[in-house]
């Protein structure tokens, strides 16, 4: 697993046009890598043959 | 504060429950004034210690309690037993005549010009809205409410309902209404010895509350009894075609099978999940509660759901995106209007993928399956586990920095959309309430408030209150110093 910097951060933050202040990217930082962590048997799942929970509804009754 | 014998009158009401406040209301042998006139007093009395309200309607609530006497006392006009019954809303669902901060300068000063749904429901049983109780920063963020725990002050009171489960407790609301994205009325509920019910996705409606995720949030009731929580179900459960995620399935009469009793019912432990690393006091008060139940005629099944190791990581996802999401404009606007700590998890959930939303929601199903499959296989009518691996912790006016490292057990019922609650079994570390949860099948909230009803039939827990228990240790400092 790729280890996420305060650098990548940055570069994520850019790209989303967002502005991190200098005091919350340790934060961002650390929330990421344990975010990586505990996505990982998600991740590990074979999803093929399972609908996406977003269903959209045609009908036009609301 | 009054004389000791207008202090004792307010104690004795204030102690009442919701069905006990109803039944005097009812029989005409207690108006809703003179309850309405005791909770306000125990707010005054309480709100220096426990800071539960972030705005006191005592106004509007007692020009409510005057106009709900006056129907009473009229032939046919009493509407339901929560008729004159005081009642706090959690400081995220709009409610008129009184600001909707959502514990935020963000919304500072934003006063809303309609009720939330579940707001209006309550005024036209006719409940008492007697102010709007604290939350966690849009019961998101990790912002400290002033909020305290109401059996000890130096402890904290659990969110992100912390208001409104500090009113009940410490008997300044017979009942509130709380939010529930991933414990967030369970977890203030069995910090604080009181009932919590997170409903079925689909069952109570959203609208009018400040959103958090979609998907995740819920609205409940928080009460001292599950008979007091069957009672608010029956009035705010429904159908709302303004929510999108209202199901329209038919809403039963909660109380019904208050009494039935437990016997023959089977709930399931996964104890690899749900009991791993929970502190061994608080574990005991679970385990006799579970004995409790056995011995009302429970069947325990022990069972292992492997796809429980999901939750984590589903959860961080979805609420995480979903409230970024929400919050888009508003962090880019105004970020120095949010808590530190709050501006740091939406930072973190603008930089997640769309695709990990993706397979998130799909490993949804791949839970709901397993869950309901696990509950099928063992005839379960429910699970049942600790409301926390511990009693409530000292506030210590920091929060954790590892924002993300802990899983949140209890939101695999907001994950799978199941019904969930708490119910007080006692106490541990030097007197601090601790709770066991029952998960239900979806829409059958009417088991999991049976279950919690039979419990408290044989036990007294949900009679304690902090002002005795703050007497019962002045006495024995007493007796210790003499």
């Amino acid at each position: 697993m790729v280890e996420i910097t305060v650098d990548i951060v940055l570069q994520m933050a850019k790209a989303a046009d967002l502005v991190i202040p200098e005091e919350d990217l340790e934060e961002v930082r650390s929330a990421l890598s344990d975010y990586r962590i505990a996505f990982q048997p998600v991740e590990a799942l074979d999803l093929t043959d399972v609908d996406p929970a977003l269903i959209m509804d045609p009908r036009w009754v609301r | 504060m009054g004389t000791v014998s207008e202090v004792d009158a307010v104690n004795e009401l204030t102690e009442l429950t919701i069905r006990e406040a109803g039944d005097l209301i009812a029989a005409g042998k207690v108006s809703s004034v003179e309850l309405t006139s005791a909770i306000l007093s125990q707010i005054d009395r309480t709100e220096a210690a426990v800071f539960a309200y972030a705005s006191v309607m005592g106004e509007q609530a007692m020009e409510g309690a005057r106009r709900a006497d006056r129907e009473i006392a009229a032939r046919g006009g009493w509407r339901s037993p929560l008729h004159g019954i005081p009642v706090g809303i959690k400081d995220i669902i709009y409610a008129t005549g009184a600001p909707t901060e959502a514990g935020s300068d963000v919304l500072k000063g934003f006063i809303p010009e309609w009720d939330a749904t579940v707001v209006r429901r309550l005024k036209e049983a006719g409940a008492i809205i007697v102010g709007k109780t604290h939350t966690i920063e849009f019961a998101y963020g990790q912002s400290i409410p002033p909020t305290r725990n109401a059996w000890n002050t130096a402890h904290a009171p659990g969110g992100s309902s912390s208001g409104s489960g500090s009113a009940v407790a410490v008997r300044s609301a017979y009942g509130a209404i709380g939010t529930d994205g991933g414990g967030s009325i369970r977890n203030p509920a069995g910090f604080q010895g009181i009932v919590g019910l997170k409903p079925t996705c689909g069952r109570v409606s959203r609208y009018g509350v400040i959103p958090m995720s979609a998907s995740l949030d819920h609205v409940g009731p928080m009460a001292r009894t599950a008979e007091d929580c069957a009672l608010m179900m029956n009035v705010i459960a429904g159908y709302d075609s303004c929510d999108q995620q209202s199901i329209d399935v038919p809403v039963p009469d909660y109380t019904a099978d208050l009494d039935h009793g437990v016997d023959g019912l089977r709930l399931g432990l996964d104890r690899d999940y749900f009991y791993d690393a929970v502190n061994p006091e608080y574990l005991s008060r679970v385990e006799a509660a579970i004995a409790e139940l056995e011995n009302l005629g429970v069947t325990f099944v022990e069972v292992h759901i492997k796809e429980l190791e999901l939750v984590h990581g589903i959860f961080l996802n979805v609420i995480a995106t979903d409230t970024s999401a929400y919050h888009r404009r508003l962090l880019r606007a105004k970020p120095e209007g949010y808590y530190p700590r709050t501006r740091v998890m939406l930072e973190f959930g603008e930089l997640l993928f769309g695709t990990d939303y993706l397979i998130a929601q799909r490993a949804r199903h791949v839970l709901r399956t397993a869950v309901k499959d696990t509950f099928t296989k063992h005839r379960l009518d429910g699970l049942i586990a600790p409301s926390a691996m511990n009693t409530a912790v000292a506030m210590s006016g920091e929060v954790s920095a590892d924002l993300f490292a802990q899983p949140i057990r209890q939101s695999l019922a907001n994950i799978v959309g199941l019904p969930a609650m708490s119910v007080p079994c006692g106490f541990a570390n030097a007197g601090l309430p601790t709770g066991f949860e029952v998960y239900g099948r979806p829409f059958d909230e009417t088991t999991v408030l049976r279950i919690g009803a039979a419990y408290q039939k044989v036990t007294e827990w949900h009679r304690a209150s902090p002002a005795q228990a703050r007497q019962a240790e002045a006495s024995a400092r007493q007796a210790t110093a003499s």
